[in-house]
């Protein structure tokens, strides 16, 4: 059904997808001169069952979108209050589709929350994009590549499938369009603009360092709620765009301190991008370095044009191996990444890679270069936003989610053997609903602004706990940190620390 | 500028894969006096094909490549059919346009059938890592990638110099009407020029490939081709042994200059473009023509 509803959403798209959800979890103080809502949410633990009601997404006319449909017979108190908002102030105790959403993500955890509705928009505009029934929402991911990522369109809709089947979220379906971002600056402007012409509720951004910024820019300039994966820090100060994930900086910084601290061995180089959307997260890295015994990187340091720019590699990597560098931090597209360790490889250059782009491209790609068991002196290590996808270690506390995607994927999709793309997207997702299950059925995009304006926070099933109330902006302080890891002929993220904010 | 012997080997190991490029160029020049854009995707069309059973099929390298060259034997001899044929009265401008419209055609199927993702094409195995020369790993695809360029540039050699049917392609570059009237077989010599062309870019796509780390629709065109038309230009474009010639020092410029300008990306292209003007300025009619401008 779905190859003729998405367009090819490929692993960026889930990514972005993912970082959505990371994004939308975080909001908490609130406004105390202005008047405010608060929302009660109850619902279903993390081990609730995959069952409900089987109604049958509706596919849109749109070959782009995947509707949740208007019939909705399982949508229980949904949309009578729409578009009511905009200074109501009291106890909006709205339920999140009459508690049939099984299994959903942590729900307690959104309990209560109390929050200002801002004034940026009036009339219609308030309540664009949700209906009665529905919530259009909007997303810009490189679904062109998802064949990297071993993803097919209908794999990422396999979360919404299930919950509007399940009877959606605040008593509404999701349509999801996904626009396809090409993972250039140019493209995600093109689509977030084809975004802007279906008069979403939101626009979600996936992973992309290079096109989220530019969006950033056209949902500040254009007014419209945006949503989006990890970027720079940008300006620090933005009214309509907010994500619960770290800034590029912030990771930065963190790999460093990973990389000393568990003694990977110098001499210490870097290949990164040197764009204003990227640097951020090399010069943190650097001054780390610098301040702690890694000064090498200075002189080891190479850098390329943009994300995904491959030409320099040849003379970088005999330039890295020539020196002697035993660890190599990479600071690009995961695409470009996944190059650099492949070329490497073929000019016999196997040094230790740290990285912030640790999901699953790398792995499936060329996992034999970077895994434990490779020539290099340390495994890879990676940070990155969701918990490791490992669903063979009952070990991890996440196990039980793991297994419960595992089985919604068996029933709805089960042609495809569920990974970490989908698993961050299927964490992205809830925590996107968790956004809308604080908000409640009378939910309009004040109200959603006003969330994060408010200080959310929230703790979104296995993924960090992310806090707006410091920065309304950005919600996201925490990261996990991965090593790869040989495990029955395959490489897998072995997590190494969970949602610090010091490595 | 610590470490010219390395990036010496280098720029030589590259310069064999501009040298297959640049030697189809001049050949298809050399024959029709047009230029073929097409050159560089036909070498990915080759890759993809190659990856599509080494890398998604487990199948044997060999077996891989085989098949890549054959898609490239096939569109070869489709562009001498279908394409050089039909032109053979029109401009020569007009068949330079026809070959650029190939290159998109394939474009656009390589997209369609293998996607936009990029993929790792494997390199093929001799069985060790490879040769250390001067501090500078040349692992296998450096090997056949060099192999390759001599075979190509030999076997080329001996086939236009020393047989008739050579002679009847050099006779029919220098005035092809002259050539058929006293018996050279124009379509045999067509089919030959461009079908040649097709399987030198197909080798230089399956070695490109693991040098460049990943293939994507365009990679060839994207970014070899250019450095290949560079080299056929410094060479004297139709000038075969000058192609050779050119693809080294080409693969030597760039790597001396990505070596000295390490942290400036894009300068390297840049002094490509400045040898190709003062190669024109200089010596318009290749490096090793007599006489200068």
């Amino acid at each position: 059904m779905y190859e003729s509803v998405i367009p090819k959403a490929g692993r960026r798209g889930v990514i972005a997808v993912v970082c959505l959800g990371v994004l939308v979890a975080a909001c908490g103080s609130s406004s105390p001169n202005a008047a405010s809502k608060t929302h009660q949410e109850t619902g279903p633990g993390p081990s609730g069952t995959v069952s409900g009601q089987a109604t049958s997404t509706t596919v849109s006319s749109s070959s782009t979108t995947q509707a949740g449909g208007g019939t909705s017979s399982a949508l229980a108190s949904g949309g009578s209050g729409v578009g009511s908002s905009g200074g109501t102030s009291g106890s909006n105790n709205a339920s999140s589709g009459g508690g049939s959403i099984a299994g959903g993500s942590g729900s307690g955890t959104v309990s209560g929350f109390h929050y200002t509705p801002t004034h940026l928009w009036s009339g219609a505009a308030e309540t664009q994009g949700i209906s009665a029934s529905t919530i259009t929402l909007c997303m810009h991911a490189a679904t062109v590549f998802g064949e990297a990522f071993n993803e097919r369109p209908q794999d990422l809709g396999v979360y919404w499938d299930w919950l509007n089947a399940n009877g959606g979220v605040i008593g509404r379906k999701v349509n999801m369009t996904i626009e396809d971002d090409e993972y250039t600056a140019q493209g995600a402007q093109v689509a977030a603009q084809e975004c802007e012409s279906l008069n979403p509720f939101l626009v979600l951004g996936g992973i992309g360092f290079d096109q989220d910024p530019v969006v950033r820019q056209l949902a500040e300039q254009d007014h419209f709620i945006y949503i989006y994966t990890m970027a720079d820090a940008g300006t620090g100060h933005y009214n309509y765009s907010f994500t619960s994930s770290p800034t590029i900086q912030q990771v930065g910084r963190w790999m460093g301190q990973a990389e000393l601290d568990r003694h990977y061995p110098g001499p210490y180089g870097a290949v990164y991008v040197n764009d204003s959307a990227w640097v951020g997260g090399y010069t943190t890295y650097k001054a780390w370095m610098d301040a702690h015994g890694g000064k090498s990187v200075d002189q080891n340091s190479y850098t390329t044009n943009s994300g995904g720019d491959t030409s320099g590699f040849q003379a970088y990597i005999t330039e890295l191996k020539v020196a002697g560098v035993k660890t190599v931090y990479l600071w690009m597209n995961a695409l470009a990444m996944d190059a650099f360790v492949e070329q490497a490889a073929n000019q016999g250059y196997y040094p230790a890679y740290v990285t912030p782009d640790g999901f699953n491209l790398v792995t499936q790609t060329v996992g034999k270069d970077i895994d434990n068991q490779s020539p290099a002196p340390k495994p890879t290590l990676a940070g990155w936003i969701t918990p490791a996808f490992d669903p063979n270690n009952p070990n991890v506390a996440w196990w039980p989610e793991e297994q419960q995607m595992i089985n919604v994927y068996k029933q709805y999709d089960a042609g495809h053997s569920p990974d970490d793309i989908d698993w961050m997207t299927w964490l992205a997702f809830e925590q996107v609903t968790d956004l809308f299950k604080t908000c409640g059925n009378s939910c309009t995009r004040d109200d959603i602004v006003g969330i994060f304006h408010s200080g959310w926070k929230v703790t979104t099933g296995p993924l960090c706990p992310v806090d707006f109330s410091a920065n309304p902006n950005f919600g996201g302080s925490l990261i996990n940190l991965f090593s790869a890891y040989r495990e029955n002929g395959a490489t897998v993220w072995r997590q190494q620390a969970t949602c610090q904010s010091s490595l | 500028m610590g470490h010219i012997p390395q990036f010496t080997v280098l720029g030589l190991a590259n310069g064999t894969i501009y040298a297959l490029i640049a030697l189809g160029l001049s050949l298809v020049y050399k024959a029709t006096r047009a230029i073929n854009f097409a050159q560089g995707e036909v070498g990915t069309l080759a890759a993809f094909i190659a990856w599509e059973l080494i890398g998604r099929h487990h199948q044997n390298w060999v077996v891989g490549a085989a098949a890549g060259l054959a898609a490239a034997v096939v569109v070869g001899y489709v562009m001498h059919r279908f394409v050089a044929t039909p032109m053979r009265e029109a401009s020569r401008v007009s068949l330079t346009i026809a070959t650029l419209g190939v290159a998109f055609t394939l474009y656009g199927f390589e997209a369609k059938v293998f996607g936009a993702s990029p993929e790792v094409l494997p390199p093929p195995s001799l069985g060790f890592q490879g040769v250390s020369v001067a501090g500078f790993l040349l692992t296998p695809v450096y090997i056949y990638a060099i192999a390759a360029a001599v075979i190509a540039s030999a076997t080329l050699g001996v086939v236009l110099r020393r047989t008739r049917f050579g002679l009847g392609v050099l006779a029919s570059a220098q005035d092809s009407d002259t050539a058929r009237l006293l018996g050279v077989p124009a379509a045999k010599v067509s089919a030959f020029t461009w079908v040649g062309a097709a399987v030198l870019a197909g080798v230089a796509g399956l070695l490109a490939g693991p040098t460049q780390g990943v293939i994507y629709p365009f990679f060839m065109s994207g970014t070899l081709l250019f450095r290949g038309l560079v080299a056929a230009l410094v060479g004297g474009f139709g000038d075969l042994p000058g192609a050779v010639y050119g693809g080294l020092i080409v693969g030597l410029v760039e790597a001396y200059s990505i070596e000295a300008f390490v942290h400036y990306p894009g300068l390297p292209e840049v002094i490509l473009m400045a040898l190709v003007l003062g190669v024109l300025l200089v010596r318009p009619r290749g490096i090793l023509a007599r006489g200068a401008a």
